[in-house]
């Protein structure tokens, strides 16, 4: 059984998705940046997922770092969309670049390891973290 | 191969078991880099499940309009052919979509499959209200920074 994202087809199609999905995530935390910062809503408890300091890589970068490491198929993007969708609707949560990272991270991970047949262990997915 | 499914059939609260063993694979020479303690993926793991209160299973439908909302924004900077690529039935639908300006909807049509489903002519309608994330963020890749 062939590796999802082992043929060409295939990574050309999940980079696409990669493309996508980070341009989606970066205008909405741009714009959840701005409302932070200008105060016009509560601000959301910290999260295990939030970082001291927003990360130097750019959403695109770390997008396309996890599609080229850590291998899964081009339709986890899209349930990491739909996991992250239900985890702003059932929290109060506001994704900014604080938490952004890991909470890709996370939803890519759980994607991959509900829906494709092969994944990585937990310990690989921390070394793609970076 | 119908993949659209999310979860396939499993709709319980854990993992369900692959198919066949899970092949660990030797750690990428190229990821070795980092240093993130695993404890930490794994508390972010918890965390994330427990935060959408283990839901992991997407049905079809929903996956589908994600999958559309996603493709409709493919369809503006990236080439038609990688698109037409696509072998799951959702992506035949959005293969054929487009927007039609006078019924401010989605019009497309299934292409005859082995599938069960052949909805002639289903119209998509565009609702502001499809997701927090993706209304907020339409036509972000028109905007010139998707590559």
């Amino acid at each position: 059984m062939a590796t999802p994202g082992s043929n060409a087809a295939t990574m050309e199609r999940g980079k696409a998705f990669v493309q996508v999905l980070s341009c989606v995530l970066s205008r909405l935390v741009e714009s959840n940046d701005a409302l932070a910062a200008s105060g016009g809503v509560e601000v959301p408890p910290i999260t295990k997922f939030h970082a001291l300091r927003p990360p130097s890589i750019s959403i695109l970068d770390y997008c396309t770092r996890i599609h080229r490491y850590a291998s899964c198929s081009p339709e986890c993007f899209v349930l990491a969309l739909v996991y992250i969708d239900r985890l702003i609707q059932r929290n109060n949560l506001l994704l900014t670049s604080l938490n952004v990272h890991r909470i890709i991270i996370t939803a890519v991970m759980l994607a991959a390891k509900f829906f494709d047949d092969q994944y990585f262990n937990n310990a690989y997915y921390a070394k793609v973290r970076g | 191969m119908a993949r659209g499914g999310g979860g396939g059939g499993a709709t319980g609260g854990v993992y369900p078991p692959p198919q066949n063993p899970p092949t660990f694979h030797p750690l990428h020479p190229h990821a070795q880099v980092g240093g993130v303690p695993t404890h930490e993926v794994n508390s972010l793991e918890l965390e994330f499940l427990f935060s959408i209160n283990f839901a992991l299973h997407v049905p079809t439908d929903v996956y589908e309009r994600y999958y559309a909302e996603l493709a409709n924004h493919m369809g503006v900077g990236v080439p038609p052919e990688l698109l037409a690529a696509n072998t799951c039935d959702c992506a035949r639908f959005v293969e054929h979509i487009a927007y039609d300006e006078e019924s401010q909807a989605y019009t497309g049509a299934w292409l005859p499959s082995a599938s069960t489903r052949q909805h002639e002519n289903a119209t998509l309608h565009r609702t502001p209200a499809l997701t927090p994330t993706i209304a907020m963020c339409r036509h972000a890749v028109a905007g010139g920074d998707g590559g």
